[in-house]
């Protein structure tokens, strides 16, 4: 896709120094463009999941602020998918996804139609009566997705979703997730380690440089398509690989 | 931590064969039977005072139990309350923790006179020993909801009220079982030792009571069996505890806690 849409919102100087005088962003400015997928690519400790943090509203930016255009969005419309599914171990599947909606004072009746729809966007149908404990990681992961997309949110933040999970796994799951994008109509902000991860699922990557994080780099990705094939191309080596020297690059002193 | 016992013979045998070596070295050495009875005649004098024994047995299992339920509803209510508000755990906190540490044979005496009915005295004693695990464990499960799922509700604007009904509560339910576990048996320790500390007075008749009357009286072997029924209480509260517990836990969380 191309990326001339107005941006969802733009990070403007972000700062955060936390209490004890760690300093995990300094200056951070970049663009989410309205329904892309944006990953943020950067080392560990870089400050990634607090940048997240900022723009979900779970923490505060200590110096600089979030433009969003037009409405900033409500309590409810960001989804936010954790590192670990992060679910209720007592609740099933289908009480899982609910709880937004619970939250919300909806009523299961109410509820019933996002959920199912949800359930079937990750292909759990099936699954709604296990628990947690009775699930695979991967599934696990897809649960926290499901409960995630199932309130419709403008805007989705996911933070290392795949990380703990083993190749195979991830790779479905990117799949699933870009077939998902096709379906619904979001902004999706990306956490991740991997490289590759970025580049295949990505319209535009931010690159960061090491703690105190500031983005170094706006790429826009443009591969001709997304699909298992695309990953033995050249065409595919060539992106990571730029985008590796980025990297290496910020790592640099 | 629940101890089952998986198969019940061992266990069964090595009672047996001490149960047969203490009637055996009894005989043996012709130890005199006020300074320590054999089995047999234990159990002779279990089956002769049977309706007085398992009567008082009631007595020290009723007050128990009441301590007991009281301590469970008293710590997880008043854990809930200082989980509420910072403020009311610092200033309720430091008390609760005086009157765990102060030791209970300490207070009795005062509880016995202050209050009128004995059996609420007995209770009120029980019940002082026994509401601090499930106060502290209940307090330390409230706080133990995992971060990101906390996050989760405030990203989703839930309000104090739903994140402790649906979050912090659950995630506390196994704490506070195992500090009913541990309170079970401090209530019984509660109760006999108010019962001691009551004495003779005539207002008890538990168990503890019955193990002083005998005491003073040299009847050795009824002593023994008050004890034996006494030890019984113990075990049988203690597995009701756990039954109910991984019951409990079986419902709300699954085998896997
Ligand atoms: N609450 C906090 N108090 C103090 N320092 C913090 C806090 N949270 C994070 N930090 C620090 O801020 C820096 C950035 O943390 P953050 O979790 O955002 O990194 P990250 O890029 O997500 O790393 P990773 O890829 O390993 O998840 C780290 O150095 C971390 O130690
Ligand atoms: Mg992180």
């Amino acid at each position: 896709m191309t990326l001339s849409a107005k941006p969802l919102l733009t990070t403007n100087a972000i700062s955060r120094v936390f209490p004890d005088g760690t300093q995990a962003l300094d200056n951070v400015s970049f663009d989410i463009p309205q329904g892309s997928i944006t990953s943020l690519l950067g080392p560990s400790g870089c400050g990634k999941s607090t940048l997240l943090r900022i723009i979900s509203g779970l923490d505060n930016a200590s110096a600089g602020d979030i433009h969003w255009q037009g409405e900033a969005p409500e309590t409810g419309e960001i989804g936010f998918v954790f590192q670990d599914a992060t679910l209720l171990p007592w609740a099933n599947v289908w009480d899982n996804i609910y709880l937004p909606f619970r939250i919300n004072g909806a009523s299961r009746e109410a509820a019933k139609a996002a959920i199912e729809n949800a359930v079937s966007l990750v292909a759990l149908g099936g699954f709604e009566q296990h628990r947690p404990h009775q699930l695979s990681g991967g599934m696990r992961m897809r649960v926290s997705i499901a409960r995630a997309l199932a309130t419709n949110p403008s805007l989705l933040l996911m933070d290392e979703p795949f990380g703990a999970l083993d190749e195979m796994t991830r790779f479905r799951l990117n799949d699933d997730l870009l077939r998902i994008k096709e379906t619904i109509n979001c902004t999706i902000i990306f956490v991740t380690h991997s490289v590759f991860e970025a580049v295949y699922l990505s319209d535009k990557i931010a690159v960061m440089s090491p703690r105190p994080g500031r983005v170094i780099a706006e790429e826009d990705i443009a591969l001709t398509s997304r699909d298992a094939a695309i990953r033995s191309t050249a065409e595919f080596a060539q992106a990571c690989g730029s985008i590796s020297a980025l990297l290496t690059e910020s790592e640099a002193p | 931590m629940t101890i089952r016992l998986k198969d019940p013979l061992p266990p069964t045998l090595i009672g047996m064969v001490l149960l047969l070596a203490w009637e055996g070295a009894v005989r043996l050495f012709e130890i005199p039977h006020y300074v320590l009875p054999g089995p047999v005649l234990v159990a002779k004098a279990l089956w002769q005072n049977a309706p007085l024994l398992f009567n008082s047995l009631w007595v020290t299992l009723e007050i128990t139990l009441v301590a007991l339920i009281a301590a469970a509803l008293g710590g997880a209510a008043l854990a809930f309350v200082m989980s509420r508000a910072r403020w009311l755990e610092r200033s309720l906190l430091p008390y609760a923790i005086v009157a765990q540490v102060t030791p209970i044979v300490a207070i009795a005496p005062l509880i016995i006179i202050w209050v009128d009915s004995a059996f609420a005295a007995l209770v009120l004693c029980a019940w002082i020993v026994a509401f601090f695990p499930v106060l502290a464990n209940t307090m330390t499960g409230l706080k133990s909801a995992d971060p990101n799922l906390k996050d989760l509700f405030r990203l989703y604007g839930a309000s104090r009220w739903q994140t402790q009904t649906w979050l912090e509560t659950p995630t506390a339910l196994p704490y506070f079982f195992a500090g009913l576990r541990i309170s079970g048996g401090l209530a019984l320790i509660g109760a006999v030792v108010a019962e001691f500390v009551a004495g003779t007075g005539g207002a008890a008749t538990g168990l503890a009571f019955r193990i002083l009357e005998a005491g003073y009286r040299l009847q050795i072997p009824k002593l023994f069996a008050a004890l034996l029924l006494l030890s019984l209480a113990g075990v049988l509260i203690y597995a009701t505890l756990s039954i109910l517990s991984s019951w409990a836990l079986q419902r709300w969380h699954g085998n896997d806690l």
